[in-house]
């Protein structure tokens, strides 16, 4: 694969696929500002990687591998849920998604543990397989298995709560 | 009543602003490809001319060709292919200085030495933030302040810090260290034949083994095959699903090869590569292979 062959095929692929990949993360962290940023990561990681990757005709799974990673690593740490309100960013935000805005399905996917989260979004929004989605979170299928159950039975019962509530 | 993956893609819903732009992403990926050529590529004999490639490869508008192709990743040549001018260090015993134009407040050296750039002061500093060679940075000038990981495959940087949510440099190492990899082992070690480091473990070999028939190797004389696989998949570079292709596990004279084989439409190319320098087994080796051939092709040779 020549340079100019490389970058182009990346492009392509990249502009072709940002915005479902932006709504991954999205699913994944409930930030839109970190869904970026966790973006960003996963595809400089794939430019390095590209040819490879394109060979492999895996690009969406290994963004995927690397955003679910990079998702879990960053809740395990306390003081990330607990991020102070008063830094103000460099650049002005684009109206946050207020909280009054977002649906008790997708609030109750947030509060989700992560690995569970990760699981139902693999499995129940992207329509992965068991074996795919455990592939992807590098865990065995069984677990993948209970976690969406888990996961699953905790959506419904927030939906349940909102209709009746 | 919609099923569960309709209702999940109606609440997750659309983005509010469009994505970034990718020019971002493109200049990221240029500058972590180079960083990870480096890593390999730091070490070679020629160094004067490892750094002056170096800069001249980040210069400005630098585009993704000069730096990919294939010839980039050796280092013997001091002869510059594209339009850009290499510096050449002047033979006065002094450190070679980098060309900073193009390039960010800090960077590493050839030798993992950490360079900061004219004007700006290293504030802090912390090693091994996920493995041997894993370094995070701050550095100031005036008012402005930057956060810097280097890893092996890429740099994470944060241009503007503190930002986004993050208080300290400690807090910001705490959440994106864990996604810098460590540098891999340094095959450039490797001493060629005529004891000088050449940059790359592989030699060529028609002594080992031989194609016979179809992509099955046989040992020749004084070497026995230990292991080996048809169509080792190492990437397009080396050799496509239409070509004949092999790898093998060699012994000969009390030593152990890799060795790849490989016909496309000329004679048959033997690579061997030391065991000891390659990976534990045939599945390491050939994960550095596809490494190094996706890297844009040149590989072990």
């Amino acid at each position: 694969m020549s340079a100019s062959d490389r970058e182009t095929s990346y492009v392509d692929y990249v502009t072709a696929r940002r915005e479902h990949l932006r709504r991954v993360a999205y699913a994944l962290c409930g930030d839109w500002h970190r869904a970026d940023d966790l973006l960003q990561i996963a595809l400089v990681k794939l430019y390095v990687a590209w040819p490879r990757v394109r060979r492999g005709g895996s690009e969406d799974a290994y963004v995927r591998r690397i955003l679910v990673r990079a998702s879990i690593d960053e809740s395990r740490r306390p003081w990330r849920r607990e991020r102070p309100t008063d830094t103000l960013p460099d650049q002005p935000a684009a109206a946050p998604t207020g909280v009054e805005d977002r649906s008790a399905l997708f609030d109750a996917l947030q509060a989700l543990p992560p690995q569970q989260r990760a699981a139902v979004v693999l499995r129940h929004w992207l329509c992965l397989s068991v074996a795919e989605a455990a592939a992807e979170l590098r865990i065995s299928e069984g677990t993948v298995k209970s976690h969406t159950s888990r996961g699953l039975a905790a959506l419904r019962g927030a939906l349940a709560h909102s209709e009746t509530g | 009543m919609p099923d569960i993956a309709e209702q999940l893609d109606a609440a997750i819903g659309s983005p509010p602003d469009p994505a970034p732009a990718l020019d971002r992403t493109l200049v990221a990926g240029r500058r972590a490809l180079r960083r990870r050529r480096l890593a390999y590529v730091a070490g070679a004999a020629a160094t004067v001319v490892v750094v002056g490639g170096t800069a001249w490869a980040a210069a400005p508008g630098d585009g993704p060709h000069r730096s990919d192709g294939p010839g980039f990743s050796a280092p013997a040549t001091a002869t510059p292919t594209a339009a850009g001018t290499p510096e050449q260090a002047p033979d006065d015993g002094l450190p070679v200085q980098p060309d900073w134009m193009g390039q960010d407040a800090v960077m590493l050296g050839r030798g993992g030495e950490v360079l900061v750039r004219p004007g700006w002061t290293l504030t802090d500093r912390v090693d091994e933030v996920n493995g041997p060679g894993t370094i995070g940075l701050e550095v100031v000038k005036g008012d402005r302040r930057q956060w810097f990981l280097f890893g092996s495959a890429m740099t994470i940087s944060s241009l503007h810090a503190p930002s986004e949510g993050y208080a300290t440099f400690q807090e910001w190492i705490d959440v994106n260290g864990p996604l810098i990899e460590a540098h891999p082992p340094k095959h450039h070690r490797h001493r060629g034949p005529d004891g000088t480091e050449d940059g790359w473990p592989g030699v060529q070999r028609d002594d080992l083994v031989a194609f016979g028939s179809g992509e099955t190797l046989v040992a020749l004389d004084g070497a026995t095959i230990l292991e080996q696989r048809p169509s080792p998949d190492v990437g397009d570079a080396f050799a496509t699903a239409a070509d004949t292709s092999a790898v093998a596990l060699v012994r000969a004279d009390g030593k152990e090869w890799y060795v790849l084989a490989r016909r496309t439409d000329g004679p048959a190319q033997y690579i061997a590569v030391p065991r000891a320098e390659s990976g534990a087994d045939l599945d390491a080796f050939l994960a550095f292979a596809r490494d190094r051939y996706a890297e844009g092709g040149g590989g072990l040779l």
